[in-house]
């Protein structure tokens, strides 16, 4: 599985589905409403060597924000250094977001939503870039 | 003769401005020994004139502004005009907030001594304040809702670019579409809720508060969820006296249970039907404390504690709702004068505390 999709919101999923199948990559992609099985996803993935390419994780979700789900992969920090490219997601434009984000050197980019094509072709470049 | 026309005589008019006015006015030599006090100043302490007279200054005022009062003191001996912000009690009074101005007074050419002038600004500085504290609210509030009009906007535009690039005939096209209405009927909603909020803001300090008969506001509210208590097999108990009244706006004091009920409703636990317990404790005469308890699924205060309250929040990611009860809850609470607390256990229940006067 390359991309690992976390946004508890559904219809921003379907969008987010549709962008990947339009891109024809639909069979790469993985998408959770719920961040708890998200986390327990990666954990098992990521345990059994199977790290994937690309998180989008969303910042804002209730119970598990973006920002703990940050914190329960730190012990994994080895496996998904120079692996996994991680992309924090928000709507929000408060500048205190990406000061934050850069806190966490695991975070590759802070995108400011909407995800689009162009989005995606820039991380599939990365991609290329991080192998 | 300076001033033959004004009347009456200067030295008469400087002295009334002395004994009258209500700022504190104090001459000092270079020691800091007071040489003269005026009435507002002897009244603040609560010193007749003798016991202050001959003093030094420094055993009026609290330690830590001491050695600033020294410096400016030695500034105004220089010949300047200095003006600086003090904290302090003065003798055994409260602590206040003082402008305070220095003035040489100079003969021949030499500082003899320096007046002193103090105004209290204490009630200036806490409007301040709360002004400061409003902006920052505000500004937090703009960023909140900044992000909840962008999250169902950037999923229409994001929509918006798939509808254009699919075949208008296809079943992707049609839910894409629907979708986008309700991203639409999403955003309209935030815009609908600023309202509300800025409404309940505007007339914070408005509100006329009025005695209200607490437990018909109570029951009113229950039993607009008659049928939803009734279908979820839950009960809500009253235990409110009737004849008890607190004050408050009606309107709000009904919104706040509405909002209660409603959630403990939608957040009962599946295991056990739902009980609510409404209550009533009056701690003094003044205030009556209302407990809102119920059996729900409760949340865990440590992760959601500071949160609790705040717009558009969450806590219950299978539950619809956009996070604003709780918040419009405290609002209209803290809007009429009263105060609110939670506390919760996972699994077990929730209990609101509202106390009014």
């Amino acid at each position: 599985m390359n991309f690992v999709l976390i946004d508890d919101e559904l219809i921003t999923l379907f969008l987010y589905k549709k962008l990947f199948q339009l891109e024809g990559l639909s069979d790469e992609v993985i998408a959770f409403d719920d961040p708890e099985k998200a986390l327990e996803f990666l954990q098992q993935q990521i345990s059994s060597g199977q790290v994937p390419q690309v998180i989008f994780v969303d910042l804002n979700m209730p119970k598990i924000s973006g920002w703990d789900l940050l914190g329960a992969l730190e012990p994994y920090k080895v496996q998904l250094q120079a692996k996994c490219l991680i992309y924090l997601l928000t709507s929000s434009l408060d500048p205190s977001d990406i000061s934050r984000a850069k806190e966490h050197p695991q975070v590759t980019e802070l995108i400011h939503k909407p995800l689009d094509r162009h989005i995606i072709h820039k991380v599939q470049e990365n991609m290329r870039g991080s192998r | 003769m300076e001033n033959d026309f004004s009347s009456p005589a200067r030295d008469i008019r400087f002295h009334s401005l002395f004994e009258n006015t209500p700022e504190l006015i104090l001459y000092q030599n270079e020691e800091s020994t007071i040489l003269d006090a005026n009435p507002a100043f002897l009244k603040l302490v609560q010193e007749p004139k003798e016991n202050v007279i001959n003093r030094n200054y420094n055993e009026f005022l609290s330690e830590d502004v001491q050695l600033l009062y020294e410096e400016k003191l030695k500034e105004a001996f220089t010949g300047k005009t200095v003006r600086f912000d003090l904290y302090t009690p003065q003798g055994n009074s409260a602590p206040r907030h003082w402008d305070v101005v220095k003035i040489p007074v100079s003969e021949n050419e030499k500082v003899v001594g320096v007046h002193m002038i103090a105004r209290d600004i204490t009630e200036k500085m806490q409007a301040q304040e709360e002004i400061l504290e409003k902006n920052k609210d505000l500004q937090q509030f703009t960023y909140v809702v900044s992000h909840n009009l962008r999250s169902p906007l950037t999923n229409a535009l994001g929509l918006v670019e798939v509808l254009e690039i699919s075949d208008p005939g296809s079943s992707d096209f049609e839910s894409t579409l629907t979708h986008l209405g309700t991203s639409l009927r999403q955003l309209d909603q935030v815009v609908r809720d600023i309202n509300t909020i800025l409404s309940i803001r505007d007339k914070q300090d408005l509100v006329q508060n009025e005695s209200v008969p607490l437990a018909q506001v109570v029951h009113q509210a229950v039993q607009n969820f008659q049928e939803a208590l009734h279908d979820s097999g839950g009960t809500a108990r009253v235990a409110i006296p009737e004849g008890i009244q607190v004050l408050g706006n009606r309107a709000y004091l009904y919104s706040i249970f509405f909002n209660l009920l409603s959630n403990a409703i939608k957040f009962r636990s599946e295991q056990r039907p739902l009980q609510v317990d409404i209550t009533l404790a009056v701690k003094d005469s003044q205030t009556k404390e209302i407990s809102f308890a119920d059996n729900g699924s409760g949340i865990d205060l440590d992760k959601a504690g500071v949160d609790m309250f705040k717009l558009y929040k969450r806590f219950h990611p299978q539950h619809s709702g956009r996070g604003l009860g709780l918040y419009l809850v405290k609002a209209h609470v803290e809007s009429i004068g009263g105060q609110i607390e939670v506390s919760s256990r996972p699994n077990e229940g929730t209990i609101f505390k509202v106390s009014l006067q």
